[in-house]
């Protein structure tokens, strides 16, 4: 990125921290968290301990750093090194990103650029470049509506799971937009607080549905077709029996009309003509939330403080008060509309506040601050 | 009487669950000497309740008179003070096994209303009958009946536990979970704390601080020397532990493995997965749990396999780091191990490979 560009984003960074001082309030129990930043030009800040949250947010100030974070584990001294911190327990955090759901939508607005002879291909990455076979290759993993429609979609899911299956209050959970591409969902204050990574791994399993076994579920192919009937679980029962089997009886094949609910579920099973192992594949997808496996067994890892900036877009991490109605690319767009002069490379056709843009290709145009600032971002374009 | 809940603890359960504090309070109130000098024979109770626990792994059963019931509820503790007194770990690991596996068998048949009970005053588990939630939720006795689903468990006290336990139905999954509950039958549940009560027995045994004039007294001196001369002897280790080649927490784990002592999950888990990146083979591991200690070796096997990636969803389990270790509580850090991260690093014969993004 040319210097001229870092020092705008630099700027325009430090200036939002300065105007927003109140907007960015301490998390809860900020002084048992650890802080980190990532400075433009420069490796990450971890193992901050920090005793004034106005202090904390004065260097932001000063430093203008493109990412800050905060631990979800509680320390008894965060500012150790992590294996002497003395962990207390941490928030469950989750994180769900539109690039992990395999979306239809990105192979109309993803990217590739070769490094080499600068082609532009549209869709997923190819092995090597189509024109001059060489391997330099950058991906641009753009996101659209469509992407932050669907994550949120699994976050519906996700916090459906929390609170009917582990029984976790709404008022403990907390939402957010992560500022790019997914949401972020955490439980504070839960009886969940001191579960240890191997612990979590079961949480998130459980979620992903992962190493669900069919035969828990009362299916066996060894039983008479009146026996399955009888162990087959009802669709109003708890957790995965229930969700799975009403996802079968919603299956829609003209053979089945004439069968009760379990009896078609059955009849799936011994189908000769209905690939039931594809159908239970389709059904776990349907109904299970696809979080990032990672994030929330990882107790040691820091997560984006919330109403900070994200660097790779300019959007803020925004909580979602209420979900169904949250508009990621108008209630996260924070920066002014002072006009900006950009070179821009190329970019996909995107909203923002409600106004589109796009698509250009090779263009020099004043955009809106919070326009330019987010093609910057994403390294589309430069001050001109 | 102990009043828990809507439930009272009686003589009865006193006798089969003679670990219950209420046993303890009334034998606060006198000396060690009044029971082993009493005229029920609770000292020659608790001789046989060892000897037979050390040569069958189970207790013997007390017939249903009221005095018997008496001489069973205090001949526990004195029999504890008795097996401690051997200063044997492997003789204390038997009979704490021997004593555990009768309240199993014992709870297998126990009454519902007794069960949360008991759970709740020995281990501090939040468990209620799962018929009690019918009126609040949508779980439907029909539901209850069908999965015989008596009881419902706390899901962070589930995990907890469940999480040693390697076979696909323990996993959260394949549970039955709703309103942070999993519902469970009776055999599971006693399968689930199987381990928990064994330790607690043990623990026990362990914080049991003996008077050394006590050991002086005639009756159970003689007693003592009755129970040695019956014992079985240990059994010899199959592996040499040589020490420095492994790091101290390894070595403790694998040494109180051999030796019988209680080891916790964490503790096993270290070694397993520390041993399995050293080089040694599944069987090789298998073979460092001494069968005749309660290690049941289709379920050693099928918990090291899992480990190592074998059964359940193909995880290979990384060696958990120091700082996992230390708060689990099975760090026995020595100068040698410097400023490790993770026990592979020990000697700095290996590196530990960084995951994460």
């Amino acid at each position: 990125m040319e210097d001229k560009t870092v020092n705008l984003l630099k700027k325009t960074f430090s200036e939002y921290y300065k105007r927003n001082k109140s907007r960015i309030s301490e998390p809860s129990r900020f002084t048992e968290r650890e802080f980190g930043y990532w400075p433009f030009n420069g490796f990450m800040q971890r193992h901050m301990a920090v005793v004034k949250f106005s202090t904390f947010i004065d260097e932001l100030i000063l430093n203008a750093p493109k990412g800050v974070y905060a631990s979800c584990s509680y320390y008894d001294d965060p500012s150790l090194p992590m294996e002497e911190k003395g962990w207390n327990g941490g928030d469950l955090a989750f994180d769900i990103d539109c690039d992990d759901l395999e979306l239809k939508c990105k192979r109309e607005h993803d990217r590739w650029i070769c490094r080499d002879c600068k082609k532009i291909g549209i869709g997923l990455r190819p092995k090597a470049c189509t024109k001059c076979k060489e391997n330099k290759i950058i991906v641009l993993n753009w996101s659209c509506v469509m992407c932050l429609d669907a994550a949120k979609e699994e976050l519906i899911k996700l916090n459906d799971i929390l609170m009917d299956d582990f029984g976790i209050n709404k008022k403990e959970i907390s939402i957010f937009f992560s500022g790019n591409k997914g949401y972020h969902l955490t439980v504070e204050s839960s009886v969940y607080e001191k579960l240890d990574k191997h612990e979590r791994r079961e949480i998130v399993n459980y979620v992903l549905a992962k190493e669900l076994d069919l035969k828990y579920m009362g299916f066996d192919k060894k039983t008479s077709f009146n026996d399955l009937i009888s162990r087959l679980p009802q669709s109003n029962e708890p957790g995965w029996r229930g969700r799975l089997i009403e996802f079968f009886e919603n299956y829609e094949d003209s053979s089945l009309k004439n069968f009760n609910k379990t009896e078609k579920v059955a009849k799936i099973y011994n189908s000769k003509t209905i690939k039931f192992n594809s159908l239970f594949e389709e059904g776990i997808k349907n109904v299970r939330s696809t979080i990032d496996p990672l994030v929330t067994s990882d107790t040691s890892r820091i997560f984006r403080l919330p109403n900070s900036l994200h660097e790779k877009s300019g959007l803020c991490k925004t909580l979602c008060n209420s979900i169904d109605s949250f508009d990621p690319y108008t209630q996260s767009v924070v920066l002014d509309d002072e006009l900006i002069k950009i070179n821009i490379n190329f970019c996909p056709k995107f909203t923002l506040k409600g106004i589109s843009y796009g698509p250009y290709k090779s263009q020099t145009l004043q955009l809106p601050k919070y326009a330019a600032i987010y093609l910057m971002s994403n390294k589309l374009a430069q001050v001109a | 009487m102990i009043t828990i809940l809507n439930y009272i603890i009686g003589e009865d359960d006193e006798s089969k669950y003679p670990f219950l504090p209420e046993v303890g309070k009334q034998m606060s109130g006198h000396n060690i000497q009044d029971f082993l000098n009493s005229d029920l024979p609770i000292l020659e109770n608790a001789k046989d309740r060892i000897i037979y626990g050390l040569k069958n792994g189970t207790s013997p059963e007390f017939n249903e008179t009221i005095e018997m019931k008496t001489i069973a509820k205090f001949s526990f503790p004195i029999a504890m003070l008795i097996i401690k007194s051997t200063n044997q770990n492997y003789l204390i690991s038997r009979f704490a096994l021997a004593e555990s596996r009768r309240v199993e068998e014992l709870l297998h048949k126990e009454n519902p209303d007794v069960i949360p009970q008991i759970f709740k005053t020995i281990l501090n588990i939040q468990l209620s009958q799962s018929k009690d939630v019918t009126d609040k939720s949508n779980i439907t006795s029909d539901f209850l009946i069908k999965n015989r689903f008596k009881y419902r468990i706390d899901l962070s006290d589930y995990l907890s536990r469940s999480i040693s336990l390697p076979k696909s139905q323990w996993r959260l999954v394949n549970r039955s979970v709703s309103g942070g509950y999993v519902f469970i039958t009776q055999d599971e549940l006693i399968a689930l704390l199987r381990e928990e009560i064994y330790q607690m027995i043990r623990s026990k045994i362990d914080d049991l601080k003996i008077p050394p004039e006590l050991l002086e007294e005639a009756a159970l001196k003689s007693t003592l020397e009755q129970i040695l001369k019956v014992a079985p002897r240990p059994p010899k280790a199959k592996l040499r532990v040589f020490s420095g080649e492994y790091p101290p927490c390894v070595a403790k784990a694998i040494e109180m493995i051999q030796k019988g002592d209680q080891v916790s999950h964490s503790g096993k888990f270290l070694m397993t997965t520390f041993l399995l990146h050293a080089g040694k083979t599944v069987d090789e591991i298998i073979d460092m749990y001494p069968t005749n200690l309660g290690f049941n070796p289709k379920i050693t096997r099928y918990q090291v396999e899992h480990i190592a990636g074998l059964k359940g969803g193909g995880t290979k389990y990384e060696v958990p780091s120091c700082s996992t270790m230390k708060m689990k509580d099975f760090c026995y850090k020595t100068d040698a191990c410097g400023t490790i991260k993770n026990p592979l690093q020990f000697n700095g014969k290996t590196q530990v490979k960084k995951h994460g993004r």
